[in-house]
């Protein structure tokens, strides 16, 4: 089952046109400097907000056709998503957190020992720590059998360690999983890592050239998706942008 | 209890009415369903060349309840004998005298009203007067009086349901010519105002007469012109006024 | 002292004051969910409306009730087609005077605590397959319950304190409207200043250990809410 997205929207400060496609067991990254237009795609995929043109399907089903005035509302929609700075659930604990759409309690239990929390299940997400808090995020997505999974920008609020440990257990779980997962991201590295396909955005456009400029820059070059030792490189990317432009 | 009414009763029992009677003026307390005779008969009292009389309106009982905590009233014109009687035993006024005989009526505000019953007795009976408003018994003379009349019909027990009962004889009046009563025992010179001619009355025969007393306050700074004025209650001028609006 | 005059009107006014706060706190909770979370025609109007009564001198909104749920009244006729009796002078005619009178106490705490919650949470369960109902009862009212304590404490207080609106649409019937304050008023006028002490001291003290009770109750909520 693919997912296939045409949006344009009218932001503050530019239009919004991006087309994207994303395969069952696959990654897209969305990769883009902040302000963007990338967090507006998730959510427009999402329902959270609504595209001024558009198609959006997910296989056979149409979400969005603003031609034919379709639109289906957020909770008919199947999918799951993991928030920027986490959105989970404070009056419950870990584990009611992650059964909170779940199927079945089994599979609940499973993913949180697989992603190393079930210690934490009676615990409420604002004594945990960021990490945690992300897993359960993780989990809570990945138990409600969601047929798209969404993650804005799941892992920049981590440490470094943390955020390696996550990448390699988001990696693991996407053959398993064979739906489509479209991942947003401000990290090239991380993008680079995770993507089975990338598509760059800046200022609300598909901006192929700016990746491959970046790829050529010495710095870009050196940027191998097994040496993530480095901080944060998004002041790189917003760099080597203006310098393409001049 | 709300704060504000707490506030509101402490300051009017307490400290009653601000403006304090002074030189050439006096503050009389007059029970209000004597409103409207009174407004004629302060006019004809000043044009007579009598002082400048102002009046404060309520239910004999709040005056009462005033006048014990020390307001600064020159006359008191109640709606019954008890109240100022009561006062005259505690050494608070001059000796009372009757200054008007009030009579209680069933008053409603649909105009043919009386036209469908014989009496009131069959009124307040019929299945049509499902709500009949009366006075409070207990701080109201003309409520008290109505209650008396439903006993001597004897229907006060078997109409029990149908009783609402206002704070005082004003709101009486008001529940029945709003309609939110069918109809209530009001003081027929309620009935005989203005508003009242939109609606009719049955007399209530059973009911005895209110009989309405008035003093003069010891506790006076004007007492010439306070007695002046409770003279002027029982001339011929005031008597013509009064019998105007259906007291005796 | 006959009991039955002071106790009746205790049991009045306690009635009242729960009646009220049930109802108050389900349209409440719905009006204060539209406000906050859906786009509502002309919001200022309908805002200014909600709080009016915290103004309005409670005289003037018992007039306009007892025009509104008298027989010519829009709201009388329609019940009284409905069920065939006058809404005035009864007690669910109380009720319905004080669910006005008390409507901001109900509204306000609830439309700032759901405004606290995090609109993130909300999209969460949205994206999570829950339909804004269900998100409601899900996430909204667990997230809310100091909001729904403080408009049940402010709502309840409020109630059993009530009196010009009661005055106005009541109509003192003893063992059906008369409730505490308006006995109190009653008892001071006709002289029986025992009465009046004995029901508000009861009064006082019942919403003193009221107060108490859900302070107490309270503090452990927010301790258990706390990060």
């Amino acid at each position: 089952m693919a997912l296939r997205a045409e949006i344009r929207k009218k932001l503050n400060h530019f239009t919004l046109d991006v087309s994207l496609a994303c395969a069952g067991g696959k990654i897209l990254s969305v990769v883009g400097p902040s302000g963007s237009g990338k967090t507006t795609i998730l959510r427009i995929i999402a329902g959270l907000d609504a595209p001024d043109e558009g198609i959006i399907t997910c296989g056979e089903r149409v979400w969005v056709n603003s031609r034919a005035g379709t639109f289906l509302p957020t909770q008919k929609r199947r999918l799951a998503m993991v928030f920027q700075d986490f959105a989970l659930f404070p009056h419950l604990s870990v584990f009611k957190n992650v059964c909170f759409a779940a199927r079945d309690r089994s599979l609940a239990e499973e993913l949180m020992k697989r992603f190393g929390i079930w210690h934490l299940k009676d615990t409420r997400p604002q004594s945990i720590s960021g990490g945690e808090r992300q897993r359960t995020a993780i989990c809570q997505a990945l138990a409600s059998g969601p047929e798209v999974l969404l993650m804005d920008e799941p892992f920049s609020a981590l440490d470094p360690i943390t955020r390696r440990k996550l990448r390699m257990a988001v990696a693991e779980m996407k053959g398993e999983l064979d739906i489509p997962i479209i991942h947003v991201t401000h990290d090239i590295r991380e993008a680079l890592f995770l993507g089975d396909e990338i598509v760059p955005v800046v200022s609300g456009k598909v901006f192929h050239k700016w990746l491959l400029q970046f790829m050529l820059t010495t710095r870009g070059a050196g940027m191998c998706p097994d040496r993530e030792d480095q901080g944060d490189v998004e002041l790189e990317i917003y760099d080597t942008r203006k310098e393409w432009k001049r | 209890m709300r704060i504000k009414s707490l506030v509101f009763i402490a300051l009017v029992l307490f400290w009653g009415i601000p403006a304090a009677a002074s030189e050439g003026k006096i503050l009389v307390a007059v029970a209000a369903n004597y409103m409207m005779p009174f407004a004629e008969i302060a006019a004809a009292f000043e044009k007579e060349g009598g002082c400048r009389v102002e009046p404060v309106f309520s239910s004999t009982g709040k005056l009462y309840a005033q006048i014990i905590n020390h307001a600064p009233y020159d006359v008191f014109l109640a709606a019954d004998e008890r109240r100022p009687a009561l006062l005259f035993q505690e050494g608070l006024c001059e000796e009372p005298f009757v200054y008007a005989r009030g009579e209680i009526v069933l008053f409603s505000g649909q105009s043919d009203f009386c036209s469908r019953f014989a009496d009131w007795m069959e009124a307040v009976q019929s299945d049509a007067v499902r709500k009949i408003a009366i006075a409070n018994p207990e701080t109201a003379p003309y409520g008290a009086a109505a209650v008396a009349g439903l006993r001597e019909a004897g229907l006060y027990d078997t109409l029990y349901d149908k009783y609402v009962f206002p704070q005082d004889i004003g709101q009486a009046f008001q529940y029945a010519t709003t309609g939110s009563v069918q109809a209530g025992f009001c003081a027929l010179s309620s009935a005989m105002t203005d508003e009242g001619k939109k609606g009719c009355y049955f007399s209530v025969k059973q009911a005895p007469r209110i009989t309405q007393a008035a003093c003069v306050l010891k506790r006076t700074q004007n007492r010439e012109a306070a007695q002046k004025f409770a003279a002027f209650l029982l001339a011929q001028d005031s008597i013509r006024i009064k019998e105007k609006y259906g007291y005796r | 002292m006959d009991t039955g005059s002071i106790l009746d009107p205790l049991w009045i006014s306690f009635k009242l004051a729960a009646a009220t706060t049930v109802v108050l706190l389900a349209a409440g909770a719905f009006l204060a969910y539209l406000l906050v979370y859906r786009k509502v025609p002309a919001r200022p109007v309908v805002e200014s409306l909600i709080s009016l009564p915290i103004v309005l001198p409670p005289t003037v909104l018992g007039f306009y009730l007892l025009i509104l749920m008298g027989p010519k009244g829009a709201l009388g006729r329609s019940w009284e087609g409905l069920f065939g009796s006058s809404l005035l002078f009864t007690f669910t005619g109380i009720v319905i005077a004080s669910v006005f009178h008390s409507l901001p106490f109900a509204v306000q705490p609830l439309k700032a605590s759901f405004a606290r919650i995090d609109r993130r949470i909300l999209e969460n369960a949205h994206v999570l397959g829950l339909s804004p109902f269900k998100a409601f009862f899900r996430v909204v009212v667990p997230n809310s319950v100091a909001g729904f304590a403080a408009a049940a404490i402010l709502v309840f207080l409020h109630t059993m304190g009530e009196f010009g609106v009661i005055l106005m649409v009541g109509g003192s019937v003893p063992g059906k409207t008369k409730v505490a304050s308006i006995a109190i008023f009653e008892a001071v006028e006709s002289l029986r200043y025992r009465d009046a002490w004995v029901l508000s001291l009861v009064l006082a003290l019942a919403s003193f250990s009221f107060l108490l009770v859900v302070n107490a109750l309270n503090k452990g909520e927010y301790d258990g809410l706390k990060g």
